[in-house]
């Protein structure tokens, strides 16, 4: 049901995803600009994890969840895989050990009704290091479990999670 | 058994009730110091959760019936966080109008038809309820 469309390098996975049908997956191994809320910039080099989910018209009231439960698919699905302790910062961060390994951005496109969704998540898998200004507020699977994970393993894994609980809403 | 108000469907304290086959939409909301608001037909209805005496009672802002394909509404209390039009512009349907912010999630608005826009009554970092008028199309 879902198809995944791959990409080298996109400006964003989220913006990109707009022309795409619903329950399409767009995965980027690099981000030119890749963003979060209010246009603030998500550092997105090669390594890490960046992919965005189409999702059909639903009620924008019920939208509300769509970011917790994204959350919780990443959440669950670092857990269940590494034995890390992640912390879901509602509504739209993961954290461990304080620092954010995650960001989450839905996105509507609304006329009189919701006409689609767009879930972005941005997971920081294998990045080595962050610039000076994100150093102490960002961190990595990589550098928590000192090794490289498997980023298409990981995005298989939450999309299944979130195709399980979106059936909820949706 | 028609005289039996049904409860159709329950979602975020939205419910559909059947009353004699016709099928109305109640919304309630819990509102400060222990009031309760009911949406019901075009009408606000505030009462004391421990009374049933209605304590406040005003039209909604709006209902379908006043609302008009052109005028873009909020569909959620949210801030608007860009604006991409300028009034006199002529618009095609599908175009991005402006985003709101609202419960964490970026909420793109784009016109549901062609025409030339009328007047912009937001700015952006306003604050806007559900329902206020943000662009009208002349």
């Amino acid at each position: 049901m879902i198809s995944v469309k791959r990409f080298k390098k996109i400006s964003s996975t989220n913006e990109k995803a707009k022309a795409f049908k619903p329950w399409t997956v767009l995965i980027a191994e690099e981000q030119a600009s890749g963003y979060g809320r209010k246009g603030s910039q998500w550092f997105s080099p090669k390594g890490g994890l960046y992919f965005s989910l189409v999702l059909p018209k639903s009620d924008i009231h019920d939208l509300q969840i769509l970011t917790i439960l994204a959350g919780f698919a990443v959440a669950k699905t670092i857990k269940d895989n590494f034995g890390l302790e992640p912390l879901i910062k509602l509504p739209n961060d993961v954290l461990i050990n304080g620092k954010k390994v995650c960001g989450i951005l839905t996105e509507n496109v609304v006329g009189k009704e919701v006409k689609f969704s767009v879930i972005g998540i941005g997971l920081n898998t294998n990045i080595k290091e962050f610039p000076s200004d994100l150093n102490k507020t960002a961190t990595s699977l990589q550098l928590e479990l000192k090794k490289e994970v498997n980023n298409e393993k990981i995005m298989k894994e939450i999309v299944s999670q979130l195709e399980k609980q979106l059936k909820t809403i949706i | 058994m028609d005289d039996v108000a049904k409860i159709k469907n329950v979602s975020n304290m939205t419910l559909k009730i059947l009353v004699k086959g016709k099928e109305y939409e109640v919304e309630i909301t819990e509102e400060p110091e222990g009031k309760i608001k009911v949406k019901l037909n075009g009408h606000e209805y505030v009462f004391n959760s421990n009374s049933k005496e209605i304590i406040r009672e005003e039209p909604l802002r709006i209902s379908s019936a006043e609302s008009t394909d052109k005028d873009v509404r909020a569909p959620l209390n949210g801030v608007i966080s860009e604006i991409f039009v300028k009034e006199k512009d002529e618009i095609k349907k599908g175009r991005k109008l402006l985003t709101l912010s609202a419960m964490k999630m970026e909420n793109e608005i784009v016109s549901e038809v062609n025409g030339r826009i009328k007047k912009i009554s937001v700015k952006k970092g306003q604050n806007v309820k559900e329902g206020d008028i943000l662009i009208t199309f002349l």
